[in-house]
């Protein structure tokens, strides 16, 4: 050890000036803050910890105290190629690193000048401080606004862990603190889980598909229609297990035939090697109807099936004949519509119809304007190839989506923390808080206090938020109309937001709160969504980087401000409630005479607890105990039977969603009245390398940036018609905003479509300002923020046309990511 | 280099480094501001505006600091600044602090550069205090080579800046001082960056 620091250095202490010889006095006057002192740092830990998170689950190598390397799962057989970005995140330059507030909000409180939000200043405070004032303005509201003045309906992606599931904790600190207003249904489904339990009985968009190896042994026919599994299987709401990549590797070896209707051609229709049909956007419904008329042209339809498993066929044959309408919903009519080819049409019929055919939907067909048509149309088709509750056919909503139809192993569920309400239900149709808004209307509460909306046959009065709390979530990513929610957020006087890193939405808050990420505190997981092939530990590897702490304690600080300490926790600490679930999935084991061990030894030792699939798990066919026993197994429908028509939607008498499914023209499609002006349809697909806007500031984006900015996939036709050559920065723009994206050309796209994937950070050249341009390429700023119709409320996030154009001056560096550019 | 101000420079390099670790370790609060004003303070920045390589900067904390300035609302607006550039709050305008982020290949923070800092401070008894920071930050690296300098351990000195500040220091200057309008931390950088320039020569 060196002796060369005997003393503490202090600069400029009474020293003569080297220039003009005179004594300088005082003790370290310009020193400042020091941030070295003596000791050195105690060894750093070395080793290999189970964890897990959206992308799957992995060995979390550590050395010396730092989180180096993703090791995927060894039973893991397709890992995600996103694995390593989970790495990049934890030690991005855009951690946020301290309790940050913005500097009007600091100096002004809830009367700030919010029209600063986006653009103004944030400013450190201690934990204290912030917690203080985030405990303080809770009471306010509540107080001066009572219980639906706070927004606590905070939706997204938040991540994995049954304990620090940031949402249910923040609900659970606001329910002791009194109600507030929440939110109903997500992003995802939006129109089809509230349709669907009108038409079969259940959510069906989240459910276990019949398994992967009775597809690929029975079917003949796989139809994927706008979806990309091979895309979006990679990840899981919980631990994803990858299943799915199995199955679509046994259908690729078998060689069935598959069929990809899509604007573009997926990466899942490259990979089957499939029939590539590319229609305008937003015209499926159109197109099944155009089959659906061929099959009863043709008597291809399964009379019986519909007799005895679905009601009111009679009541739509009508209408697709055009005896209600005067228009006769031919293949012709349809081609019309779509820019298929009439005899592609009725091809498509005849192949449904004699062949074992699996119809696999995706969920972006409802997830436009009109949404709720399209799985019920869908339905129907399927009703009348007659082929529900058999080996290989019927259909199938999420085979794209958290790897549906693996087999799914005798597992027990594991529980994880609540809100602490009794109203409890499901996640996604969460019944908590005093009022309930549809999710995807937040910016229109914000813009309309008191305006009162239809929701699938009830009344909602918005209530006047004045205080928006988010956690786990990005809606500067999610949202429609990026413009509309800019102006909208202004509306509040206060918006807290805790998150790792600084996304859009935490650029547009007042209180930032620094959360750890999944790997700085310990919790518990499941892994697959269907398949429940495991229970992992999520073990902490490394500790909180900067002044991170976890949800669950900074919901707990605020409790104990708020007088409520023990009831938040219960009285117990993280690991007590960890052991909790865990045992709690210990007693169900025991009753089904599965092996698991303690949980001292589970969470000492490997931490992986493995469940068995049973055989019949492998021979699963969705609607088979229906299709068998009809009356012993009725659906959850009013008659017990799948309605084409539906009495009770009949009853609400909705103009924009009647009481059977329909063909209605979109607010804006390639076919509308601007088609002029605004000629190309954007379509706004879940991007390969991103889970929606996670990891957009990793390094996976250097595999996809095109001139550093969001790739925008454009058809040589279109390409050429507007001076466009790959590399190119080009301007994609309509009424409601404009964005800057890279192009690529390419004929894997319809002519007519662009391409940009939903997710790319926003990066406002003015920021706060509505209508900036987005340099990077947040493709929300150009979609529509209206609802999918009086029924359901969901988002339309594939509504959007444009026009695009060669960017012509000089491009704006992209500042989303904030790496310094010497870097 | 002009010779002399070389020869006058080196003396006080180390209470120069020490100084600006200060400046880059945090927020300034308005009592750290008022020591500017003392007829000491102004003195040093005189002496060291009177050497070209550092006469920008230092006549820049001259400037930013005059007596009709609010300290208050000036401390308010730099914390402001700070964690536009330093804390990631302004992605849009952030410089990074971190050597590990100018080095690593894929730009992360606490990479190799952190840990050949902190076992660099570990061989002499030191390690980072006071601050939730990684070892590779700015005001850590500045604040050993202070005490290194201070020391007359030349050699290892000598090691710190070209193993380290002279990769990315430079770099950092140049972002501070292209991208805070204010000009606190840009005449800071301008400082660091005529020290550095000096230690290349």
């Amino acid at each position: 050890m060196t002796k060369l620091f005997e003393k503490d250095f202090q600069p400029f202490v009474s020293r003569r000036s080297f220039l003009e010889g005179a004594l300088i006095a005082g003790a370290g006057l310009l020193a400042g803050p020091s941030l070295l002192a003596r000791g050195a740092m105690a060894a750093q830990p070395s080793a290999l910890a189970m964890s897990g998170c959206h992308w799957g689950a992995f060995r979390a190598r550590v050395e010396n105290g730092r989180f180096v390397e993703a090791i995927p799962y060894e039973k893991d057989l397709f890992p995600s190629p996103q694995l390593p970005g989970v790495l990049d995140a934890v030690y991005s330059p855009t951690r946020i690193k301290y309790p940050m507030v913005r500097a009007g909000y600091l100096k002004d409180g809830p009367k700030s000048d919010t029209a600063k939000r986006g653009a103004d200043e944030f400013v450190r405070v201690s934990w204290e401080q912030a917690l203080d004032l985030v405990a303080k303005e809770l009471q306010r509201v509540s107080k001066e606004h009572g219980p639906t003045g706070i927004y606590a309906g905070s939706y997204g992606w938040k991540s994995v862990g049954k304990l620090h599931n940031c949402q249910n904790l923040m609900r659970r600190m606001l329910n002791l603190n009194g109600s507030y207003c929440s939110s109903a249904g997500d992003y995802s489904t939006g129109a089809s889980q509230v349709v669907m339990p009108h038409v079969v009985g259940r959510l069906e968009v989240y459910e276990q598909q019949t398994a992967w190896p009775v597809v690929v042994e029975h079917s003949k026919l796989v139809v994927i229609w706008g979806a990309d599994p091979v895309t979006t299987n990679q990840i899981g709401w919980i631990v994803p297990d990858h299943g799915g990549y199995a199955g679509l590797k046994a259908l690729k070896e078998k060689g069935t035939r598959v069929v990809c209707i899509d604007p573009v051609r997926t990466a899942t229709a490259e990979y089957l090697n499939a029939e590539w049909i590319a229609p305008k956007p937003q015209t499926d419904v159109a197109i099944m109807l155009g089959i659906a008329h061929t099959l009863v042209a043709e008597k291809l339809h399964d009379q019986s099936f519909l007799d005895d498993y679905t009601v009111g066929f009679d009541k739509f044959l009508p209408y697709l004949m055009g005896e209600t309408d005067k228009t006769p919903k031919t293949a012709e009519w349809a081609a019309g519509i779509s820019g298929l080819d009439a005899e592609l049409i009725k091809r498509l019929a005849r192949d449904f119809a004699r062949n074992r055919t699996m119809l696999m939907s995706g969920w972006s067909m409802q997830r436009m304007h009109h949404g709720e048509q399209a799985h019920w149309m869908l339905i129907t088709l399927a009703s009348m190839l007659g082929q529900i509750g058999l080996p290989g056919g019927g259909f199938g909503l999420s085979y794209h989506y958290a790897n549906g139809g693996a087999p799914s192993a005798d597992s027990p569920v594991l529980p994880g923390i609540t809100d602490g309400s009794k109203a409890g239900g499901a996640a996604w149709l969460a019944t908590g808080g005093a009022v309930v808004i549809p999710v995807a209307r937040v910016a229109d509460m914000l813009l309309n206090p008191g305006k009162a909306i239809d929701f699938n046959g009830a009344k909602v009065t918005y209530p006047d938020v004045k205080l928006c709390y988010w956690v786990g979530g990005n809606p500067f990513a999610h949202h429609q109309d990026r413009n509309r929610l800019v102006k909208a957020w202004r509306k509040l006087e206060t918006v807290i937001v805790h998150d790792f890193q600084w996304t859009a939405t935490c650029r547009h808050a007042d209180i930032v709160l620094p959360a750890t990420t999944t790997f700085e505190r310990d919790d518990v997981e499941q892994v697959g969504d269907y398949a429940m092939k495991a229970i992992i530990g999520l073990h902490k590897v490394i500790d909180p980087v900067f002044e991170a702490r976890d949800d669950y304690e900074i919901f707990r600080e605020i409790a104990k401000r708020l007088g409520k300490e023990k009831e938040f926790t219960e009285g117990r600490s993280q690991l007590d409630w960890i052991r909790s679930f865990y045992d709690a999935a210990l007693q169900q084991a025991k009753a089904k005479n599965q092996k698991m061990p303690p949980f001292e030894d589970f969470w000492k030792g490997d931490s992986v607890v493995e469940f068995d699939v049973p055989k019949e798990a492998a021979e699963y066919v969705r609607y088979k105990s229906f299709r068998d026993e009809p009356l012993l197994e009725p659906l959850g429908t009013p008659s017990g039977k799948i309605e084409i028509y539906s009495k009770n939607i009949e009853k609400m008498g909705y103009d924009d969603c009647g009481p059977h499914p329909r063909w209605m023209e979109p607010v804006e499609w390639m076919g509308g009245p601007s088609k002029d002006k605004y000629p190309l349809h954007v379509t706004t697909s879940h991007p390969n390398l991103r889970l929606h806007s996670q990891l957009a500031g990793t390094v996976l984006r250097d595999k996809y940036a095109v001139a550093g900015r969001e790739p925008c996939l454009v058809n040589p036709k279109d390409a050429e018609a507007r001076g466009i050559r790959t590399g190119d920065v080009v301007r994609v723009f309509n009424d409601r905003g404009q964005i800057l994206a890279g192009a690529v050309v390419t004929d894997t796209i319809r002519p007519g479509v662009v391409r940009v994937n939903e997710g790319g950070w926003y990066d406002p050249a003015e920021p706060g300002k509505p209508g900036t341009l987005c340099k990077y390429g947040d493709v929300n700023a150009l979609t529509v923020d209206v609802p999918t119709s009086k029924l359901a409320q969901g988002n339309c996030g594939h509504t959007a046309v444009a026009q695009l154009e060669k960017y012509a001056e000089a491009a704006p560096a992209v500042t989303a990511f904030g790496p310094p550019k010497s870097a | 280099m002009d010779g002399t101000v070389n020869d006058t420079l080196r003396p006080v390099r180390g209470e120069v480094y020490r100084w600006l670790a200060g400046v880059f370790a945090r927020e300034p609060t308005a009592g750290t501001l008022a020591t500017y004003r003392s007829p000491e303070a102004r003195g040093i920045l005189l002496d060291l505006a009177g050497m070209e390589p550092l006469r920008e900067g230092a006549a820049g904390f001259l400037t930013l600091l005059n007596d009709d300035t609010d300290l208050e609302a000036l401390a308010f607006e730099l914390a402001g600044t700070y964690a536009r550039l330093f804390l990631g709050a302004g992605g849009p305008a952030a410089v990074s602090p971190y050597e590990s982020v100018h080095t690593s290949p894929q730009h992360r923070l606490f990479q190799q550069a952190t840990t050949d800092m902190e076992r660099l401070l570990a061989e002499h008894g030191l390690s980072v205090a006071g601050a939730p920071e990684p070892a590779d930050h700015i005001a850590v690296e500045l604040e050993f080579l202070a005490l290194l300098a201070a020391s007359g351990a030349a050699a290892l000195e000598r090691r710190l800046l070209d193993e380290h500040l002279l990769r990315w220091a430079p770099a950092f200057c140049a972002a501070c001082i292209e991208r805070d309008p204010g000009g606190y931390y840009a005449a800071a950088a301008r400082v660091l960056r005529g020290m550095l320039e000096m230690e290349a020569a």
